[in-house]
């Protein structure tokens, strides 16, 4: 069963077309990412969705209001309250909430329920902002862009929280341009360039659908012609990303080897040499022809 | 009536709100009135000076803790992104306005309260006109004038941008409002503005409460203090949704 169907939702602000015509939806359960790079649509969506924005024109098919728990991207509270006062007052919003004492065990805030939102940490405050998004128990949950700006441990902690949502069979709508949190979190990812989708899939499916398995990566201590590269066995394509190249192989044993033979009679030095899987970053890059980091 | 509550936390837990919105007209008050402006200008007054200045001054306070204290309260809501927050939950931006409203009539009440406890005990006020009106009286200046503050917030964008609105609202009402000195020595234009405005109808009806003066003009000051509360709410209303609760 679909808990989220959109269907050809387009936004302008003036003659900037930020969404031109998304379609998807999302099953009940389901982690569904949507990613692309900063201005790409993502947040716009997610806006429109959370009540925030109004579209120019499409079909939103959506939970009712109190079903809907969201995380921004950016969020504050009343100063002068504590997190406790503040659970009461959020409850107080809707018609059944769970019970405050065991949201509090369950994120761990029991040492800091009677501290001001202000005075938390990121990650303590990031852990706050979720369990008060879900003290109405929402059927559905926007969360945009949850972590950015918190540090890799910060990170891993409140993707350990969202994975027990997703065992406990919440359906969640994720932003983000993090590809190893999408990756780890989604079961399916929209990748969303200029307010397109250009691709919608598992993103095991994504990545393998590209038929790149690996990448060579390695920086030079001198500039090296990219054609020479391209001439190695088992290389399909080479880029390089200002210092450092990037050979794309389905080959890797090969590609290493033929590299390495290369290195004797180059008269530079190969440093940092890695050998990577293929990312979503690769899904991306294929697809629109520019990182997602420009 | 949770948010009514929470509001008021947050104002008595704000040394800085309390400062300005009860404690300082009530220094300013206490200033004026022993300081005897009276002898200074030559008013004609049917009231001793301190009897004039205190339903003055308690209008004022209101017509300032609406316009600057709650237009900036507002404006902070909405640069850390509490109104954001709260909009995507079922609360209304109405029924928010309404609990801050309430929240602002309650203050509105102790702020007046300490006035009057002022002027009857150290200017020996005597209260002789139709005090029961005094609640609703505040209540339709504080209506009026929290709503003047939430139109000023969905104009401003932070305190720089706020400055120029309120600076104008607050020295125009101010001036006019027969707050300070009685306005008959101004030219009869400005009086007939002073009359269209909301501060002067406050006063006048908060006189008229008080000391039973003025009472020929009083429904005429209700009609004018409810046309500013219709339009006030209504204006605000649909703006404050449209433009700062998202």
């Amino acid at each position: 069963m679909n808990v989220v169907e959109i269907q050809n939702l387009k936004k302008s602000y003036g003659k900037t077309e930020a969404i031109r015509g998304l379609s998807f939806e999302v099953a009940q359960g389901e982690i569904f990412g949507l990613l692309g790079p900063n201005g790409a649509g993502k947040t716009t969506t997610l806006s429109i969705l959370e009540g925030l924005e109004r579209a120019d024109s499409g079909q939103i098919k959506l939970p009712a209001k109190n079903k809907i728990g969201v995380v921004l991207q950016t969020t504050g509270f009343f100063d002068n309250l504590s997190l406790r006062e503040l659970f009461d007052l959020f409850a107080s919003f809707y018609p059944e909430t769970i019970s405050i004492e065991r949201l509090i065990s369950r994120f761990e805030l029991e040492k800091i329920v009677d501290c001001k939102f202000n005075e938390l940490s990121g990650g303590q405050k990031q852990r706050f902002v979720l369990a008060s998004a879900l003290l109405h128990k929402p059927e559905l949950l926007f969360l945009d862009e949850p972590t950015i700006g918190l540090d890799p441990q910060v990170r891993q902690r409140f993707w350990d929280l969202i994975l027990d949502l997703r065992r406990e069979g919440m359906t969640v709508i994720i932003t983000t341009h993090y590809l190893d949190e999408a990756e780890i979190l989604c079961n399916r990812v929209a990748i969303i360039d200029r307010g397109r989708i250009v691709a919608c899939d598992k993103p095991v499916k994504l990545i393998n659908s590209l038929g790149i398995v690996s990448r060579i990566k390695f920086m030079s201590s001198k500039p090296i012609n990219l054609a020479e590269l391209e001439k190695l066995s088992g290389i399909n394509s080479v880029r390089r990303d200002r210092y450092i190249y990037d050979l794309e192989t389905d080959k890797p044993e090969i590609a290493l080897r033929e590299l390495l033979e290369w290195e004797k009679q180059y008269n530079g030095k190969i440093f940092n040499l890695q050998v990577q899987q293929a990312t979503l970053e690769d899904v991306f890059l294929k697809l629109t022809g520019h990182s997602l980091r420009e | 009536m949770k948010l009514v509550t929470t509001f008021l936390k947050t104002f008595f837990r704000n040394s800085r709100a309390i400062f300005f919105v009860i404690l300082l007209p009530a220094a300013i008050f206490l200033l004026l009135a022993t300081f005897g402006v009276e002898r200074v200008l030559d008013f004609q007054l049917d009231l001793k000076y301190t009897d004039f200045l205190l339903p003055g001054i308690i209008a004022y306070a209101i017509m300032q803790a609406g316009v600057y204290t709650v237009g900036y309260t507002m404006i902070d809501y909405k640069r850390l992104n509490i109104l954001r927050r709260l909009s995507v939950t079922p609360l209304t931006a109405g029924r928010f306005l309404w609990a801050q409203t309430g929240a602002r009539f309650v203050i509105a009440l102790i702020q007046t309260a300490v006035l009057l406890v002022l002027g009857l005990i150290m200017f020996s006020t005597v209260l002789s006109g139709q005090v029961i009106f005094l609640p609703l009286i505040i209540l339709i200046g504080t209506i009026i004038f929290v709503n003047f503050g939430y139109i000023i917030a969905c104009f401003a964008r932070d305190y720089e941008e706020a400055a120029p609105y309120t600076s104008i609202a607050g020295l125009a009402l101010g001036f006019l409002g027969d707050v300070f000195f009685p306005i008959n020595n101004l030219p009869t234009f400005l009086q007939q503005a002073a009359g269209f405005l909301p501060l002067k109808p406050l006063t006048a009806a908060m006189r008229y409460s008080l000391y039973g003066v003025g009472g020929e003009i009083f429904p005429a000051n209700i009609i004018v203090l409810l046309f500013w509360l219709a339009v006030s709410v209504f204006v605000a209303n649909i703006l404050f949704a449209k433009k700062a609760y998202k």
